[in-house]
């Protein structure tokens, strides 16, 4: 079951290699050499034909030493040396298979220690928990599966807790002891498969428009409503839209940490993975179309509203608003999940690995919510009646 | 002629009514205290709908307002206005006031209210500088509020009573250099403030909400909903516009005059030197 995974090495060193986010290069944890992802892409390709070579070599060697195997009968499992066959385990309960759960898992062995590592079918990068060495698995962005792009993280770790921190200040609802209670459960730095989308969305819309005139005819005052059927047709186009291919990220999240920045964004590389977790898609570009749609359509919907002007009040009415579907990437995008636990409650917050730009929930405190509202009631009816009455 | 014969009869039963009433006073009191005449009488319920003992209390209190504050306070009841001015109750009661020589002083200031059974109708009325000074249309409305509940429930007494302490509340104010009105009614300024109160109580808790909500969204997430920053620079092509007229509403609304009483405030003197107004209860 264990399949082929990828530990970077230093060239100099073979010390494990990572990808720092500050100077953009893989750095060697223990003799400090860094290097470009490119010059390690190149020094790993050369190495993996090399291996390759030596592989097809080795196994042609053994085909023709190999003499032909008997079938050997299982033993019951035998204790120590004493030389006696002790009674076998009984081991009727012990079900080699791992059922439902083993469904969506996959095994790999760490190229640096051995060990076995048990990951999501999806997890494309990781590190092993017992040497704590950064692994990719790169059979998981092989083919049709592979990224057009990617985005390097520009936030380390230490940068995105102190975003988190900076996150809480000048929050005055916050709870008081929040700040200094909660604490940092869990934090990953991740890549995200995004899909990005180019296209268009063309078609018509229809508002309801008002013009109001109002004059005065003896004790009257005369309000005249005019109601019109606004009409309009047109275009927009749009490029790199994303949306993220990870059922384990929240949407919601995911949208709202956007912007990224794509001037900054590079042809994929697994040079830039090590050090932080990834993940391949499991919701397709496809699954992504309903949302895309919607999230286009709204803006197209907006941009022929601005375009009724001279109007007293505009609603939309309905729209035949059509997409047309152009180009959609594969992109790998840095997210920095954090998870903080305070008064029994899990707190998730995504903070955007190249912007810095965080999001989540905050816990609220009731007791400053209600005093805020009557306190401010209290005041400003003081000051308001000092002036009016 | 009939109706000339009425009225005169009606004239000779009040100057008659006067004299015997000068005449138990007299009795009562051999030296009198001030001029004796009909002006120092304030109640005259020629239509007798109350009893002695309650005149004299009216009267007591009249008497008593008048010699404090310089001003008469009168009230007169007859069956039928008709009696004494077929044109009103209003001029009748003007009519009343100057033939019986009414009013405090030279200046004859003073008030009176005048009850006619027969239709039920009031007028209230005031003469000379300060009686007009003192009982302001708005005061005089105010009157109203008080008495005409006990008339239509036919509590003279109790509507006389009231009519009295009003009044001498404006008198005492007016001593104090205040004369009610509009603006001066202490309880209309209490109930003005309360408005205003409650009204900034109300901007404020509105204000106060929307500084708690935008505090609290800050607190969660606000998702993104749009692609606007994915649109294409310049993209947006508007192919075709067109506005088609459907209908038009008309909605017309009464503009409301400003009452008198919402006013300026001030008394509304007639050629006559008389302020006031007449009504049913």
């Amino acid at each position: 079951m264990a399949t082929q995974v990828t530990n970077y090495q230093c060239p100099t060193c073979t010390g494990p290699l990572h990808f720092d986010s500050e100077s953009g290069r893989l750095v060697c944890d223990y003799c400090g050499s860094s290097f470009t992802p490119e010059e390690i892409e190149k020094y790993y390709s050369k190495k993996d034909e090399k291996a390759a070579e030596a592989f097809q070599k080795e196994e042609a060697k053994a085909d023709q030493e190999k003499p032909e195997e008997e079938p050997v009968p299982e033993d019951p499992v035998v204790l120590g040396d004493t030389g006696e066959q002790a009674d076998p385990w009984d081991a009727s309960d012990i079900s080699s298979d791992w059922g439902a759960e083993s469904e969506g898992m996959r095994a790999y062995s760490c190229p640096s220690c051995g060990a076995e590592l048990l990951c999501d079918e999806t997890t494309a990068a990781t590190s092993c928990p017992y040497c704590g060495n950064p692994t990719i698995i790169p059979g998981q962005f092989a083919g049709t599966l592979k990224p057009d792009y990617i985005i390097p993280f520009k936030y380390d770790q230490k940068q995105a807790e102190s975003t988190l921190k900076n996150f809480y200040r000048g929050k005055f609802l916050l709870p008081g002891a929040f700040t200094k209670e909660s604490h940092i459960r869990e934090i990953k730095g991740i890549y995200v498969p995004f899909w990005l989308f180019d296209g268009s969305a063309a078609g018509e819309a229809t508002f309801r428009a008002t013009r109001v005139r109002s004059y005065r005819r003896g004790d009257y005052e005369i309000t005249e409503t005019d109601h019109f059927q606004v009409y309009r047709s047109g275009s927009l186009d749009f490029e790199k839209l994303p949306a993220d291919g990870a059922t384990k990220m929240p949407d919601g999240h995911m949208d709202a940490i956007e912007p990224f920045n794509y001037q900054e964004m590079k042809p994929f590389s697994t040079a830039y993975l090590p050090g932080y977790l990834a993940d391949k898609y499991d919701v397709t570009a496809k699954e992504n179309i309903p949302r895309i749609e919607r999230r286009v359509k709204k803006t197209a919907l907006a941009k022929m509203e601005q375009t009724v002007n001279g109007f007293a009040s505009c609603t939309y009415e309905r729209d035949n608003l059509r997409i047309h579907q152009g180009k959609v990437s594969y992109a790998l995008l840095p997210v920095w999940m954090l998870t903080t636990r305070w008064g029994g409650k899990n707190y998730l917050f995504a903070m955007n690995g190249q912007t810095g730009k965080i999001v989540g929930d905050l816990p609220v405190s009731m007791a400053k919510l209600v005093g805020l509202f009557f306190g401010l009631t209290a005041v400003l009816t003081t000051v308001l009646s000092f002036f009016m009455m | 002629m009939k109706d000339r014969m009425k009225k005169y009869s009606s004239w000779s039963l009040l100057l008659a009514g006067f004299l015997c009433i000068l005449g138990l006073s007299l009795a009562a009191h051999p030296v009198p205290v001030r001029a004796s005449s009909m002006a120092d009488q304030y109640v005259w319920d020629t239509a007798g709908i109350m009893s002695g003992s309650e005149v004299a209390e009216l009267e007591a209190r009249a008497k008593e307002i008048a010699d404090t504050y310089q001003c008469a306070t009168y009230i007169v009841t007859v069956e039928d206005f008709q009696d004494y001015d077929l044109s009103g109750v209003y001029n009748a009661a003007t009519s009343i006031y100057k033939t019986m020589g009414f009013g405090y002083g030279s200046g004859k200031d003073g008030e009176m209210l005048m009850l006619s059974m027969r239709d039920r109708d009031f007028a209230i009325i005031a003469y000379g500088d300060y009686g007009n000074a003192c009982f302001t249309d708005y005061g005089k409305e105010k009157l109203d509020e008080v008495y005409l509940d006990n008339f239509r429930n036919n509590d003279w007494f109790g509507g006389f009573s009231d009519y009295l302490t009003q009044s001498e509340k404006y008198l005492r104010m007016a001593s104090e250099g205040t004369f009610f009105d509009v603006d001066t009614d202490p309880e209309k300024i209490a109930a003005d403030r309360m408005l205003i109160f409650v009204g900034v109580l109300a901007i404020s808790a509105v204000i106060s909400l929307i500084v708690c909500i935008i505090l609290y969204r800050k607190m969660r997430l606000v998702e993104n909903g749009n692609a606007d920053y994915y649109a294409v620079e310049g993209s947006f092509r508007l192919n075709g516009r067109n506005e088609r007229f459907l209908h038009r509403t008309t909605t017309r609304t009464k503009i409301e005059r400003k009452q008198r009483s919402g006013g300026g405030g001030g008394t509304s003197v007639g050629s006559g030197g008389f302020s006031g107004h007449s009504g049913k209860f």
